[in-house]
């Protein structure tokens, strides 16, 4: 165990429930390191889902809670109303957050709560076994797409974008340096934050999907379906068709975070939420 | 110049640490641990460039990159 | 309301409205809800009431978001409730029990209305009382009180937050339309205080979910001050880490949520009682019947017959001492309700057949006329 897993990691929790070379212990490692490098261990609130990804938060040791299936956001919701100064942080799967949950989804992004969503999006249902998700590819084969999946997938960064997130960005778990930068700008953004990680989910994505077993093909098969914001801006809409652009996707800092609005708004206390 | 320290017990021997060193420097041991799995084992030291991608991507955050003195 | 205030104040007021009054005298400050027919003025009165306490009122996208963001809330710090009505409650169903089983202290107000389905979402209904006890999966316990005026709607809701936050257990108050509309006096009396969480004892070795003796947990402290909480809906040992794996602390933990409730159950029952010393015939009644059951047994003692009466006002736990102890004295319990006849069966279980039983049911929307009920009084005893 590195220092920083044992500064931050339950030890009782461990180990890890994930399969081997499964990308949710990377995005671990660079959710923690993001907070050691903000320094804020104690105001982190952590929201975990139900899923592989949900589990990310239970292991680590700070105030946790670990939710319902879906319902991710609206717990974030009155933790952070609850008192607007602590920094939620939430770990949701493609499932959780798009598929049960995409009500949620889009409307906490409406508001523009100053949370930080963490979607993990491995293409599938992994913990039960690996069923279509409203991200699985056209045409993929899955446990529950016996003859190819008919639907198209979200492309869940736009969707943030559209109903009102104001930090946006997309990595892999290839890009783990990135990815901690990344989490800690979006803490440290004020307003609705989401990041999708592309992760490798070996034993059912990698197996069902992709026809590999092995982490690191499979993730180097991910990584190849990617193109990075600034190499994207060159190339015409045809090469663009299918990839994932990787990057800080959007971030305006002009929109009122809601929890600001709605103090700022009502009552003569002026925008102080109760001690 | 660095140490790579590798905590093996809790390797699950995934190999994403190996694939992607730029510099190729990590093996398979071929030794196994307590629960079956084939850890790394840095086979070149000298070429390691502290990049810290084995650190980083490690997700059973198993791998310390140790500045020597 | 000023808690300075030592004088009682005199209000008209919906059932409704004395909810979010009650509420707000316990102390709550969080409030998620979503729109719906017949409890939307709680929604309505708490999103002009909260902000200026420095309380949050929020419109979620649907009841779901809306009983998340209470159990949230409530781990943030907050005495917090969610309000709504049939279609809503029942999509609250998964959130009550998650709440349940993470002990999470909430209200959650019930204006009931006919159902099934959409049901009659303009009447009153007492069709969800089951529904309360065991709506969610699995095995858990819950409070229920039943209010029968705006006067109760007050007092029970307040209640509702010390229960919640004693017990650490989701309450209902469980109302219905009549009472959520009926709009009569309410005496709110000055000095109130409000509903204070208890902080845990322990800190240092603190474990969350380590209970006491008598099945209570040490308090309960919020996210964010300092004891880095692990809080799961899955079963968990005393430090909060699932325990699937361990038989005997799941099976302990079950029995011990049900046990912190039903042992429980003497120090959380609320009766009112009348006329019960030479009672005979007895009406057993609970929300808007107690209304009509009260004049109907008066009726029948100014006609000779020895009526008794007894409002249940905490209709989970079920009051079985007290309605056992009845069977031993009357010869006949009425049970007048809003539904097919759903709680005279715990009281035809807690009698078991020492007691003739009669059940009272009235569907339709409609409530009890006294007549109704006086007509049963007056019944002789049946072969």
């Amino acid at each position: 165990m590195n220092p920083i897993g044992e500064k931050y990691l339950r030890k009782k929790a461990l180990p890890f429930l994930w399969c081997p070379g499964c990308g949710n212990g990377t995005i671990l490692g660079a959710t923690v390191r993001a907070i050691e490098s903000l320094g804020i261990r104690e105001d982190v609130a952590l929201v975990g889902g139900i899923g592989c990804s949900g589990w990310i938060p239970v292991y680590i040791d700070a105030d946790t809670l670990h939710s319902l299936h879906g319902r991710t956001l609206p717990f974030a919701t009155g933790l952070k109303m609850s008192n607007p100064k602590r920094k939620v942080i939430v770990f949701t799967g493609d499932g959780d957050c798009l598929g049960i949950g995409g009500n949620h989804f889009i409307h906490t992004a409406r508001r523009n709560l100053d949370i930080t969503v963490i979607m993990v999006n491995n293409q599938i249902y992994g913990m039960t076994g690996g069923q279509v998700a409203p991200t699985t590819p056209l045409k993929a084969k899955t446990k529950t797409s016996f003859y190819g999946n008919p639907e198209d997938p979200f492309d869940a960064c736009e969707l943030a974008k559209v109903a009102g997130a104001t930090y946006v960005a997309r990595w892999t778990a290839a890009h783990a340096l990135s990815l901690s930068r990344s989490i800690a700008e979006a803490i440290t953004h004020e307003g609705f934050a989401f990041i999708e990680v592309i992760a490798q989910c070996p034993t059912q994505a990698g197996r069902i999907i992709y026809g590999t077993a092995d982490p690191a093909r499979l993730l180097d098969t991910l990584k190849a379906q990617t193109v990075s914001v600034k190499s994207a801006s060159k190339l015409d809409a045809e090469a663009l068709q299918g990839k994932w652009l990787i990057g800080t996707l959007h971030h305006d800092k002009g929109k009122t975070e809601f929890s600001r609005s709605y103090f700022g708004m009502a009552g003569p206390r002026g925008g102080k939420p109760a001690a | 110049m660095v140490d790579i320290i590798i905590d093996e017990q809790y390797c699950k021997g995934c190999e994403l640490c190996m694939h992607y060193c730029p510099k190729q420097i990590l093996k398979k041991s071929g030794r196994r641990n307590a629960k079956g799995y084939v850890p790394p084992m840095v086979a070149d030291p000298e070429q390691c460039s502290n990049c810290r991608t084995c650190e980083l991507i490690c997700p059973e955050l198993a791998i310390t990159l140790e500045d020597k003195p | 309301m000023n808690h300075e205030k030592s004088i009682t104040e005199i209000k008209i007021l919906q059932g409704n409205e004395a909810v979010v009054e009650g509420a707000l005298a316990a102390g709550c400050r969080y409030f998620a809800g979503y729109p719906i027919t017949p409890a939307t003025e709680i929604a309505e009165l708490m999103s002009e009431r909260l902000p200026p306490l420095g309380g949050v009122f929020m419109q979620m996208e649907d009841e779901i978001a809306s009983i998340c963001a209470t159990i949230g809330a409530a781990f943030g710090g907050a005495l917090a409730c969610t309000a709504s009505s049939g279609p809503g409650i029942s999509l609250m169903q998964e959130g009550i029990g998650y709440a349940a089983e993470t002990e999470a202290p909430i209200v959650v107000v019930n204006v009931m209305r006919g159902g099934p389905s959409t049901g009659m979402p303009t009447a009153a209904g007492q069709q969800d009382i089951i529904q309360a006890r065991a709506g969610s999966h699995g095995d858990y316990e819950i409070i229920a009180l039943m209010p029968s005026s705006s006067q109760e709607a007050f007092e029970l809701t307040y209640r509702a937050f010390a229960l919640a936050q004693h017990y650490r257990v989701p309450v209902y108050v469980l109302s219905d339309e009549i009472i959520g509309h009926t709009r009569e006096k309410v005496r709110i009396p000055g000095g109130l205080r409000p509903i204070e969480r208890k902080h845990p004892r322990e800190r240092e070795n603190y474990l969350p979910y380590k209970a006491g003796a008598d099945d209570l947990l040490d308090g309960m402290p919020a996210f964010n001050e300092g004891y880095r909480l692990l809080i799961d809906g899955q079963l968990h040992s005393e430090d909060g880490n699932r325990a699937g794996h361990l038989p005997d602390v799941c099976a302990q933990l079950t029995e011990r949520l049900c046990r912190k409730i039903t042992g429980h159950r003497e120090e959380i029952y609320d009766l009112e009682t009348h006329f019960l010393d030479d009672a005979e015939r007895v009406v057993v009644c609970f929300g808007s019947p107690a209304r009509p059951a009260l004049r109907a047994v008066k009726d029948a003692r100014d006609r000779g017959v020895r009526a008794g009466y007894m409002k249940i006002r905490t209709i989970w736990p079920f009051p079985e001492e007290a309605i056992a102890a009845l069977a031993g004295k009357a010869r006949t319990l009425i049970v007048p309700e809003l539904n097919v006849g759903r709680v005279v069966q715990e009281v035809r279980r807690v009698t078991a057949g020492r007691t003739e039983v009669v059940s009272l049911p009235k569907l339709g929307g409609l409530l009890h006329t006294p007549d109704e009920i006086l007509a049963e009084l007056m019944k002789r005893r049946r072969p």
